[in-house]
């Protein structure tokens, strides 16, 4: 029996990544109006070797505690939720890129197992989590997360290169 | 239209975040080919007035979102494609490269459709940024790529490499066998002896089809992750590699006028040269 949960990270310093993709979106590819906001996190899912779901949450926040490169406390925040959870943060539309070959999940898994003893991490996932605020008037949010994320040409789609990654609309 | 004798002239482009553009307009002035840096930010009716393109190397917008593909948005790579569509020579090295395929114009085969990404690199037991020198045999046919139209068939160069995002991939299921058919399939990563191999050794990212450098249908827009500017003299060939010009190199050790000959990547700028009229 095992149980999932997801760590969410965000930046509490300003997220440069975020800044330059919106400014990209709004200035060189036309969503000027249609964009409220986007912002980005980065995505863990655990997959722990506990039916206890309480146990679970416990661990993975044991393990973001002792490893600085899931989450620095200088310059992060984060949180422990199921997967898919809706969090309380703001509004739009969750966007979830994963590479299809998770080479950065791989890596930390053997880190964790190696250096934190985490023989109860059965496997281990990343991404990154865009929220995408529709601006005022958008009328269908859901089809301007999508339309950004898929990229397609250079005029259209920027988040994931589905060549390489995959997208999903998330909770 | 020559403006300024621009036409005879390359610019290198620089973006943000770019950090190879002196020495590759060191590559091209050493190559004989007169080659000004560009910025981002100029006017994209000014650059129209250039022969040709390099997109160097770099980490442009440091990589954010996914290597190249904040700057394939930028308002001047529209006169890099259209440049492009003119039968302008284009080079785009390592991060160039990564640009490029993220602009659509390599491949290129439905035209301005992103049809391949550069993945992270990949091989067993490891991961990350790769900085070494590895070999590439020239496999395209004689003159089908204009940038590489002086290189002889077959041709094995050693040039070094150095990204972490450099694994030609794609999620169509016949590109790979369409690129052959059309010989874009520029060079290929191989051994000292030419052999290509998908070997961790030989090919060292996990490249699909053990691919280093793809050009576009029409044959003068190459996309290549090694650096020829890294390779452009004699002095920059490691003397230790089992190739005719490390031995080279040996050679002209302690003769400082030896080893300002030429290297094995200049022969990719030379082919900018414009016959004189």
């Amino acid at each position: 029996m095992s149980t999932k949960i997801a760590l969410v990270v965000r930046l509490k310093v300003p997220d440069t990544t975020a800044l330059s993709a919106e400014d990209v979106l709004r200035r060189k590819m036309g969503y000027g109006d249609r964009l409220g906001r986007l912002r980005r996190e980065d995505w863990w899912l655990f997959e722990v070797d506990t039916g206890d779901g309480a146990r679970a949450r416990a661990r993975v926040g044991e393990w973001a505690r002792r490893c600085t490169s899931l989450v620095n406390p200088n310059k992060h925040r984060a949180r422990v939720e199921l997967p898919r959870e809706k969090s309380g943060s703001g509004s739009g539309v969750r966007v979830l890129v994963r590479d299809r070959d998770d080479v950065r999940a791989r890596s930390m898994l053997a880190f964790l197992r190696y250096s934190l003893g985490a023989s109860d991490l059965l496997s281990l996932r990343s991404g990154t989590l865009w929220t995408v605020e529709p601006g005022a008037g958008e009328k269908d949010p859901r089809s301007l997360a999508e339309g950004i994320a898929a990229t397609r040409s250079r005029r259209r789609g920027l988040l994931a290169n589905p060549h390489a990654q995959t997208f999903e609309i998330y909770g | 239209m020559s403006r300024d004798g621009l036409d005879r002239r390359v610019a290198v482009l620089g973006f943000p975040g770019s950090n190879c553009e002196v020495e590759t307009q060191r590559a091209l002035l050493a190559a004989g080919v007169k080659a000004d840096i560009v910025r981002w930010n100029e006017s994209p009716d000014r650059l129209s007035h250039y022969g040709g393109f390099v997109l160097p190397g770099g980490f442009s917008y440091q990589d954010r979102v996914r290597a190249g593909a904040l700057a394939a948005k930028e308002t001047i790579v529209e006169a890099v494609t259209a440049g492009a569509e003119e039968g302008k020579p284009i080079l785009g090295i390592c991060n160039g490269c990564q640009i490029l395929v993220e602009a659509g114009l390599v491949p290129g085969i439905r035209e301005g459709d992103v049809e391949m990404a550069l993945a992270p690199n990949h091989r067993p037991g490891g991961a990350g940024y790769y900085c070494r020198w590895v070999f590439l045999k020239h496999v395209a046919s004689p003159g089908r790529c204009l940038l590489t139209r002086l290189l002889g068939q077959s041709e094995v160069l050693p040039i070094p490499i150095a990204h972490a995002e450099g694994r030609f991939v794609t999620s169509s299921n016949d590109l790979v066998a369409t690129l052959r058919e059309n010989d874009q399939v520029v060079l290929r990563y191989c051994d000292a002896h030419g052999r290509v191999s998908s070997s961790p050794d030989v090919n060292p990212n996990g490249s699909v089809d053990d691919i280093a450098g793809l050009c576009n249908p029409r044959g003068n827009v190459l996309a290549l992750m090694p650096h020829p500017e890294r390779a452009a003299w004699l002095r920059q060939v490691p003397e230790g590699m089992e190739t005719l010009w490390a031995t080279d190199r040996s050679g002209a050790a302690g003769r400082g006028q030896d080893l300002e000959n030429e290297g094995p990547g200049r022969r990719l700028f030379e082919a900018f040269g414009w016959e004189q009229g």
